[in-house]
Order: structure tokens, then C-alpha cells, then sequence
């Protein structure tokens, strides 16, 4: 759809009118780094940023959440709370990562009511990146770092000005709204947009991701698999902070007669994932994890999803304790 | 350092050469720009990728009690493997504890001591700036690698005094405010559980957090369960921790685990004279007890 | 308030009757009655689908349905309580006027309409016997039997007394429409019946595989065992049916911890051909 121009010096005003929706969630600098945080005034919202830490599935998809309350009387359920009506600056590749997670949560039976709903809620407004960081590999899964999928506005950020693109009905419909605030671009920023693009994405290294899910469907021999994960510690930062994961458990808490039912994130990685109650782990070794989460990505989601589930965001690359890199698996399955 | 990694390369040879070990757990260059990760080196063909540099942060004895795991399928067959680990000061003091409490067989492990200049903090993974030693390093008192099978020399730190002066700071403080720093720093966490799983104290085949029956606390992180299952992992690290910094390395979100691990490890030294991995051959701290043990910890937990 | 669009919400459920089936007493079956009866028209199953037992406080299980849709007014269920389970034991503590939830039916079933006209072999081993008998029950119903060709059943548990639904067995073993083969590892003095593992006895009885399916559920290890035999017969992995099992949290498909390969127990099974299976296990475990 046709881009618009905002122009820096009006980003309050352009904060403004997100801040009339409702709940505003945008990119703020903090101790920790840049996080995914409330923007409450109008000059929060930074735009220079590394990706978060964090996953934003976290927004639509949180930790720990009360999904239902229980007493004597029955079950109830709980409605969907602390869904924000916009959510800005999220990087291409977790955009990307929301619109699999989607297909996840909805699909041709069941809505996940919670997921649904606060996805539903958000005008979802991405920011292309200007530079990629070091682990960076999104051009290799069907992205890029300027890829639209998932958002509902892909904006552009030249300097002095923002360059917005809406992507669906509803991003064209804010745009539209708010047309005060924006001009027509320049053919010069434009060019410039196309130009930064072309050259983020060409400094980003490629990835054996195509060639992975074919390469898979051959690689059930455990010694490869022991291989990769032997220094593995069975822990969850790879996959709590990847914006495709999305295994989750669920936890009843009582409080004498009542309580709830808590949902929590949780990980194939974990030696406990699958154990059963009789004490039988259909994957007990730290090599059969491994393969269940390098497959799921990259054989069962393509055959399920038609698509990887892996946006090359990095983070796994840089959280893992042990320095085991999905890169260099892929690599070495496809070898 | 070059030097070193040459000596450390010929000894790993030597090893396999003379078909003394099956496994040696040590580093390989990272992935990551300026790191180091651990590896395991199965054949004399293997050595070429041992590194030895200041990246080697991680705490290789993690790695023993699964390496000596009985495998849980009985067909699968079981000899005690023999395994040389490249350690730093703080490596041979875990290794020394493992064997303490039984959970490593002191005759089938090699140690290999290397001298230690100390290692980068890996906290910001691939933001590590190059000669930025971590905390553990700057504080250690015990760079030195303790019951060396095999020592390969070089120049290395000297031992510091320790990182209690932080510790004393804290301590100061009043309790309100104690607990509100604690609870500002635990509240980051994304119960991964990486922190414990990159800690050679915390081999439990099923740890306390992840019982179900009873359940002591619930996966969610939730501010009170996170709270519970980090008082319960450190309580649990008293007179063992070894101040390596694993746990903080091991955390993606920089948590400053350090403080309060710390601050146990300096209460097991001052109440009970235990430095784990040095002091003696006694049985583990939490194991023994003396007439004269302190007890102020319970009757006066703010004075001493 | 059970809104459908909500599929973590369970129905509420009463029980109304616990039977204790075996001498180790840790197999019961727990019959429901809907505190609203509006729920039983949506709980409307097929055989061999699954529900989530939910009981509060403790967690949530998937429990395979072991009674027939034909059944009225009720839900049946047959559960092992494991020491170290935490649901099971709750559930086994439970007692009759107890409430608790139910969510489902869940999961794809036994393909009976496709298999109208056919000869059925249903083998079944230990307690993995429920669905099985979900489905005998119905079959036997005179509006259904007619409908389907000779059925063979053999069941096989440890020892007499750990052999479920002990009455409806010696029923099954009266009627002349069905050849109810019950076998036991091991027999006592009072056993007067067969005695072996259940893929001998599927060897032994030798139904044949012409124009015939076969359903079998059992432990692991039982199944194993008793492919050969059906192959030797002339089953193939078409027509050899089976139910899985694996941890499950959801029951819908989302939380990612039931899959075998890329296929998930909760929704594109628990049923699935002994083909699939072996597809499945190709790539994943
Ligand atoms: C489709 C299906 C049908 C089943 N039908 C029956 C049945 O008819 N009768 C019966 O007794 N059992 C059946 N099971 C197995 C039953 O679900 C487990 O025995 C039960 O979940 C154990 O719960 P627990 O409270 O003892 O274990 P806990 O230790 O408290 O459970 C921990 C978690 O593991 C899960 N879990 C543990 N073991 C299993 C297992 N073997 N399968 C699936 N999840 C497990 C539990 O759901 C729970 O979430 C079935 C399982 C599936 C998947
Ligand atoms: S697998 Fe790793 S790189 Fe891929 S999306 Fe997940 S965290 Fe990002
Ligand atoms: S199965 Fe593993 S890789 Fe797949 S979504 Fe779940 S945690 Fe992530
Ligand atoms: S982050 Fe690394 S060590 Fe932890 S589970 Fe993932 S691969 Fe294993
Ligand atoms: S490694 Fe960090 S985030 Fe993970 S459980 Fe430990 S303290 Fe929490
Ligand atoms: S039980 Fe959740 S995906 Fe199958």
C-alpha cells in the first residue's frame, strides 16, 4: 500500500494519536536495555533500539497467566486482561514470528481465546531495522528486515523522518484517519527507504534454512543428534526467548477451597517435558531434545505450516549458555 | 596463553595417545564473536579444537555428574567413563566437591590444571567486550587449580581477597531495603532455569523446583514462586558455591546472582570456616556438625 | 459459564459411581453424570476420542472415554492411579457426589463408518483396554451390530485379577455374535481360561485378515510384540489401527507437548494406522 511521511518533529503528535486508541506499548530505553514497556506520555517512544531481549509474544502469549478460577461451585473462566491496543516498534522478524503463532492459535477447530484476543486488540506497527546485529539471520527464513508479515504498519526509520507503510485493512484505516499528520514521501526518501533496505539485508550472512527441512527428514540417526546437544544444559533460554515458541503447561494454584488455573510457558528442552507419571521419557536423552526442537522448526512446522518456525532472530544464538548455535546445526544437517 | 594452549594440546594428546581417557571436557572456539564454548573432545583428532583463552568462562565440572549418569535405559550398557577436564581454579574446586559428595568417582577423573589470567563475563553473550574479566575473576581467591593431575604452567592471577567488600555494603543495609533489591533483581528472571543448570552443585536428578508431589514451588514466574525458587537454589548452594560465576554467565538476563550467593558464601567462610573446594577433606559443610557451630544465623540473623 | 469459544473450560461433572476393577486396587472406573444436562449434548463422542479429567487443585489428565456413545445420561472413565502421579491419585481419593471438570471430547476416533460391512479383530492388553471397550460396547448394540461383519476380541491382562470390566467380559463371552478370546500372563488357582502373552494368543486364535481391520491398544512393549503376528496374518499397517499416548496439556493442539514427529497425539490422533506410525516415529520421538 502507498507509504506515508511523518515527520520527526511531529512524532508526539504521531504518539498522540496512538495514545488515543488506549494502551500504547512501544520501545523504551531502560537500564536493561530496550524493553517493550507502557508509553504514557508522549515523548517515551525511542526509535534507535537493538531488538528486545525479550520475545513481544510475550504481549499476546505472557509467561504466567490466569486462565481460569476455581471454588466449589465450579469452574470459571477468566477474561483476557492487559491487552494493549497498540503495540510499536517490533522488529520485522518477530512480526513474522506473531503471524506463525497465529496459525498456532487459531486454526480449524480451536481459537485460543487469550492469545486471540489481545492479538486481535493490537494495531501491531512494526520498525524496519536499520542495521542487523551480529547473529542476525532472518533473510534465510522468509524474512527480512524489512518483511511485513504480521504487521499492520511497517514503519521506516530515515532520521528525520518516519516512513509508514500500512499492510492491512486496519493499518490503512488508522493512516487514513490520521492523514493530518502525514505528507506524501519524497521520490528521494524513498529511494532512500529502498536503498537501506537493500543494504541491511545484504550485510545479513545466509543460513541453510531452505535446504533444512528436506535434509531433515533423513537425519533420525541419535549419534548425530547426541552430537549436537552433548554440551546442551536442558535449560530454557533458547527456547523461552525464541518469538516462535510457544509449548506452554498449565498449573492449578489453590488457596484453601479455591484457586486457579495458571498457564506457563514451558520448553522441549526441559528433561521433564515428556515424562509421563510411570516414569517412561519419550525423550530422555539430551539428543533426542535437541532433534525435537530443530525438527519442529524446521521439518514439522514446514509440513504442517508450509513455513520454518524460525525467524533468525538470533537470540537463541546469543542466550544459549553453551554457545550451540542453530546456524551451524543447520549447516551441519544440511552438510 | 598461546603457550599454555600448546602445553594443554600436547598433555590432551598425550592422554588419548596413551589411551588413558575416553572424554576431555574442555573449550573450543565460540560461535560467537570472542568466546569460547565448551566442548568435548572424544580422539586425539579432536585436540586440534581445544582452545585455551580468556573466554573460557563456563564451569566445566557442571558437566561430570552427566557425563557418569548411568544411562536410564539398561540396555544401553554402562562403564564409569574416564574424563580429563581443563580447569581453571574454579573448575577443580567444583570437581573437588563433586568427588566430596559422591557424585563424581575421583579416580576416573584427569585434571588438568591450567593457569588461570581469568575469563571474560559471557553475561551479554555475543556483547562481550574483549578484556573485560568478570567479576568472579577479579575477586577470586583461588585462581590456582587444586589436586592437578596434570599441571600445565604459565603465568596466572594472583588470588584476591575476595568480593565480600560488595557483599559488606549489602549487608549494611537495612532489611526493607535488603529484601527490595532482592526482589528488583529476581523479578527480571524468566525461570529458564539456566542458572542451575550451568551450576556443578546443582546435579539433583530431580531438583525441589520441579517436584510435583508435593510441589514446593510452581514453574509460573510469578514474583513469589521465582522468589521461592531462587531462595530455595541458593540456600541449597551454602558452603558449595564456589563463586564461579556460572550461574551469572549462564543467565540471559544478566542477573546479578553473584550478590546473593555471595553473601552465603561468605557467612559459610565467617560462621564456619568452609571455603568449598579448599578447606580440607571434612565432609561437606551442610553435612557436619560441630559443638561449637554458630547458630546466630537463626537466633540473630542481623548481628553475627 | 461454559463458553464454547473458550476450549479450556471444562463441564462440570459429578460423580456418581466408582467401581474398583482390579486386586492391586489402582484401576477405578469413574462414572459422570453432567451437573448440566445441556453439556451432555455437546459432549456428544465417538469411540476412541479422549477427555481432560480435571480436578482442582491437582492438574488435568487425558483419560481415554471408555464408555460407548450410546451409553446415556453418563461418562465413563477407567484410571490407573500412579503413586507418583499427582491427578490420579486425586482422582482415586474422589468420591461418589464429588464434582469435578471435563473437557472434551477430544481428539479424532476409531474410524467405525468407514469400517461398516468389515470383520473387526480388536486386541487389547493391560488398561489400555478402555477405549476397546468403549468401542465393543457399541458395536454389540443391536442397532450397530448388524452393520459389521464377524468381531474377535482379545484382551489380555497380567493376572485374574487385574483383568477390567470382569462382568461385561463373561457377558461378551455368552452372545454368539462375538468370539471374546480373554487370556491372562499368569493364572491363579481359580482361573480356568487362557493363559499367555496376548501376541501368542493373536497367533494362536488366528482370526483371519480377509475383508477384516484390526484395532489394538495396549502397552508399548504389547505392541510391539503383537505386530508380527497381525502381519503374519495378513493384516497391514493400513489395516492395523492403534491409539497412542503421550503427555498432553492442551488436548488441542497448542501446546506443543504430545507431538510424535510432526503429527499431534491430541489432534490428528490418538488414533492412528499402524502406517502412520511408523511414519511418525521416522522422524520424531
Ligand atoms: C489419549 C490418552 C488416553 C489415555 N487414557 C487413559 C486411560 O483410559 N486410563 C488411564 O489410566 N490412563 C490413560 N492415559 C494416561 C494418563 O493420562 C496418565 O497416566 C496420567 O496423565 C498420569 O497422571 P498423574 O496424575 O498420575 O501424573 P502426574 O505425575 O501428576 O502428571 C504429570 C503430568 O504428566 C502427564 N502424564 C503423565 N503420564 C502420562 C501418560 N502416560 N500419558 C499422558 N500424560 C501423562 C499428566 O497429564 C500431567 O500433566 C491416557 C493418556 C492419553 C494421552
Ligand atoms: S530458533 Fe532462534 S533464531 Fe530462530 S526464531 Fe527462535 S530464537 Fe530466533
Ligand atoms: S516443541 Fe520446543 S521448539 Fe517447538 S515450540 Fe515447543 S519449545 Fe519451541
Ligand atoms: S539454550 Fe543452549 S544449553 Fe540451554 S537448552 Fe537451549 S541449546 Fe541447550
Ligand atoms: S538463568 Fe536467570 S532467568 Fe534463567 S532461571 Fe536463572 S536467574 Fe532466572
Ligand atoms: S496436548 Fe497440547 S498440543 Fe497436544
Amino acid at each position: 500500500m502507498q507509504s506515508v511521511a511523518l515527520d520527526i518533529k511531529n512524532l508526539r503528535k504521531f504518539t498522540a494519536a496512538l495514545l488515543k486508541l488506549g494502551t500504547v506499548r512501544g520501545p523504551v530505553h531502560s537500564p536493561a536495555g530496550v524493553v517493550l514497556a507502557d508509553i504514557t506520555t508522549q515523548s517515551d517512544l525511542a526509535l534507535e533500539y537493538e531488538n528486545f531481549k525479550l520475545p513481544p509474544k510475550r504481549e499476546f502469549f505472557p509467561q504466567c497467566e490466569e486462565i481460569t478460577r476455581f471454588d466449589a461451585s465450579g469452574v470459571r473462566e477468566v477474561p483476557v486482561s492487559g491487552a494493549a491496543d497498540v503495540i510499536f516498534g517490533v522488529r520485522p522478524c518477530d512480526a513474522l514470528a506473531l503471524s506463525h503463532l497465529d496459525r498456532v492459535f487459531t486454526d480449524d477447530k480451536y481459537t485460543d481465546p487469550y492469545y486471540s484476543k489481545r492479538r486481535g486488540a493490537a494495531l501491531l506497527i512494526s520498525l524496519a531495522c536499520n542495521k542487523s546485529e551480529a547473529a542476525c539471520f532472518c533473510t534465510s527464513t522468509g524474512g527480512s528486515p524489512s518483511s511485513k508479515q504480521g504487521a499492520d504498519i511497517i514503519g521506516f526509520n530515515l532520521g528525520t523522518v518516519l516512513l509508514l507503510e500500512p499492510v492491512t485493512a486496519r493499518g490503512q484505516a488508522f493512516v487514513k484517519k490520521n492523514k493530518s499528520l502525514f505528507r506524501d514521501p519524497s521520490a528521494k526518501e524513498l529511494q532512500k527507504r529502498e536503498k537501506q533496505e537493500a543494504d541491511v539485508a545484504g550485510q545479513i550472512p545466509g543460513v541453510a534454512v531452505q535446504q533444512a527441512p528436506a535434509a531433515l527428514s533423513g537425519k533420525s540417526d541419535p549419534a548425530f543428534w547426541e552430537s549436537i546437544a552433548e554440551t546442551c544444559l536442558s535449560c530454557g533460554a533458547c527456547t523461552f526467548l525464541c518469538p516462535t515458541c510457544h509449548c506452554f503447561d498449565f498449573n492449578d494454584r489453590t488457596k484453601r477451597d479455591a484457586g486457579s488455573r495458571l498457564r506457563v510457558h514451558d520448553a522441549c528442552m526441559f528433561a521433564s517435558f515428556v515424562r509421563e507419571a510411570s516414569g517412561h521419557n519419550p525423550r530422555g536423552k539430551k539428543g533426542e531434545r535437541m532433534r525435537q526442537r530443530v525438527m519442529h522448526k524446521f521439518s514439522y512446522a514446514p509440513e504442517n505450516f508450509n513455513t520454518v518456525f524460525c525467524v533468525g532472530c538470533g537470540r537463541c544464538v546469543t542466550a544459549c549458555p553453551s554457545n550451540i548455535d542453530i546456524r551451524e546445526t543447520l549447516s551441519k544437517v544440511t552438510a | 596463553m598461546q603457550d599454555a594452549e600448546k602445553k594443554m594440546k600436547t598433555a590432551a594428546k598425550k592422554l588419548f595417545d596413551d589411551k588413558k581417557v575416553d572424554v576431555i571436557v574442555g573449550f573450543r572456539k565460540g560461535s560467537r564473536a570472542n568466546s569460547s564454548r565448551p566442548y568435548f573432545a572424544r580422539s586425539a583428532a579432536d585436540v586440534e579444537n581445544l582452545v585455551w583463552n580468556g573466554f573460557c568462562t563456563a564451569n566445566l565440572a557442571a558437566f561430570l555428574p552427566g557425563l557418569f549418569e548411568k544411562p536410564a535405559r539398561p540396555e544401553d550398557g554402562y562403564k564409569p567413563p574416564r574424563i580429563a577436564v581443563i580447569a581453571k581454579g574454579c573448575d577443580s574446586r567444583s570437581v573437588a566437591g563433586l568427588v566430596k559428595e559422591n557424585q563424581v568417582p575421583r579416580a576416573n577423573v584427569i585434571v588438568i590444571g591450567m593457569p588461570c589470567n581469568g575469563m571474560t563475563a559471557a553475561v551479554k553473550g555475543a556483547q562481550v567486550k574483549k578484556d573485560e574479566i568478570g567479576r568472579a575473576c577479579l575477586e577470586c581467591v583461588s585462581p590456582m587449580v587444586k589436586d592437578a593431575d596434570i599441571s600445565i604452567t604459565g603465568e596466572s592471577r594472583k588470588p584476591a581477597k575476595g568480593g565480600y567488600a560488595r557483599v559488606k555494603a549489602f549487608a549494611a543495609k537495612s532489611s526493607e531495603e535488603r529484601w527490595k533489591a532482592f526482589v528488583k533483581e529476581i523479578a527480571k528472571c524468566i525461570r529458564c532455569n539456566a542458572c542451575r543448570e550451568a551450576c556443578p552443585n546443582c546435579y539433583c536428578k530431580v531438583c525441589f523446583a520441579d517436584q510435583k508431589k508435593p510441589a514446593w514451588v510452581s514453574p509460573a514466574n510469578e514474583l513469589s514462586e521465582t522468589i521461592a525458587f531462587h531462595m530455595g537454589r541458593m540456600f541449597h548452594q551454602a558452603g558449595r558455591c564456589v563463586e564461579c560465576d556460572a550461574c551469572v554467565n549462564a543467565c540471559p538476563m544478566g542477573i546479578d546472582l553473584r550478590l546473593f550467593t555471595q553473601k552465603l558464601a561468605q557467612d559459610a567462610h565467617d560462621l564456619f570456616g568452609s571455603v568449598p573446594g579448599i578447606s580440607g577433606d571434612e565432609a561437606p559443610m551442610l553435612n557436619m556438625f560441630k559443638q561449637d557451630d554458630s547458630e546466630c544465623f537463626i537466633t540473630d540473623p542481623e548481628e553475627k | 459459564m461454559n463458553t464454547a469459544a473458550n476450549p479450556y473450560v471444562p463441564y462440570k461433572v459429578r460423580v456418581e459411581k466408582v467401581t474398583v476393577e482390579n486386586d492391586e486396587k489402582d484401576l477405578k472406573t469413574f462414572r459422570f453424570a453432567f451437573c448440566d444436562k445441556a453439556d451432555e449434548q455437546k459432549f456428544a463422542h465417538k469411540c476412541g476420542q479422549f477427555a481432560m479429567l480435571h480436578v482442582a487443585g491437582a492438574g488435568e489428565i487425558p483419560i481415554g472415554i471408555a464408555s460407548s456413545p450410546l451409553d446415556k445420561g453418563y461418562a465413563e472413565f477407567t484410571v490407573k492411579r500412579y503413586s507418583t502421579g499427582l491427578v490420579t491419585t486425586a482422582l482415586h481419593d474422589m468420591a461418589e457426589g464429588d464434582t469435578m471438570g471435563l473437557r472434551g471430547p477430544l481428539g479424532n476416533s476409531f474410524p467405525l463408518e468407514n469400517l461398516k460391512g468389515k470383520n473387526l479383530l480388536i486386541v487389547g492388553g493391560g488398561f489400555a483396554f478402555t477405549t476397546l471397550r468403549a468401542t465393543i460396547r457399541y458395536l454389540l448394540n443391536d442397532s450397530v451390530r448388524k452393520n459389521y461383519g464377524t468381531i474377535t476380541v482379545i484382551y489380555g491382562a497380567r493376572s485374574p485379577g487385574e483383568l477390567l470390566y470382569k462382568q461385561e467380559l463373561s457377558e461378551w463371552q455368552r452372545r454368539s455374535d462375538v468370539a471374546t478370546h480373554v487370556t491372562v500372563d499368569k493364572g491363579d488357582a481359580s482361573w480356568k481360561g487362557r493363559e499367555g502373552f496376548v501376541p501368542a494368543v493373536v497367533s494362536q486364535v488366528a482370526p483371519s485378515s480377509a475383508n477384516a481391520h484390526c484395532i489394538v491398544c495396549g502397552p508399548p512393549i504389547m505392541l510391539k510384540f503383537t505386530m508380527p503376528p497381525l502381519l503374519q496374518l495378513g493384516f497391514t499397517p493400513e489395516t492395523i489401527i492403534t491409539s497412542q499416548e503421550r503427555r498432553m496439556s492442551c488436548g488441542i493442539g497448542k501446546c506443543g507437548r504430545c507431538n510424535i514427529g510432526p503429527k499431534y497425539v491430541c489432534k490428528d490422533g490418538p488414533v492412528f494406522t499402524y502406517a502412520q506410525m511408523m511414519e511418525m516415529e521416522k522422524t520424531g520421538s
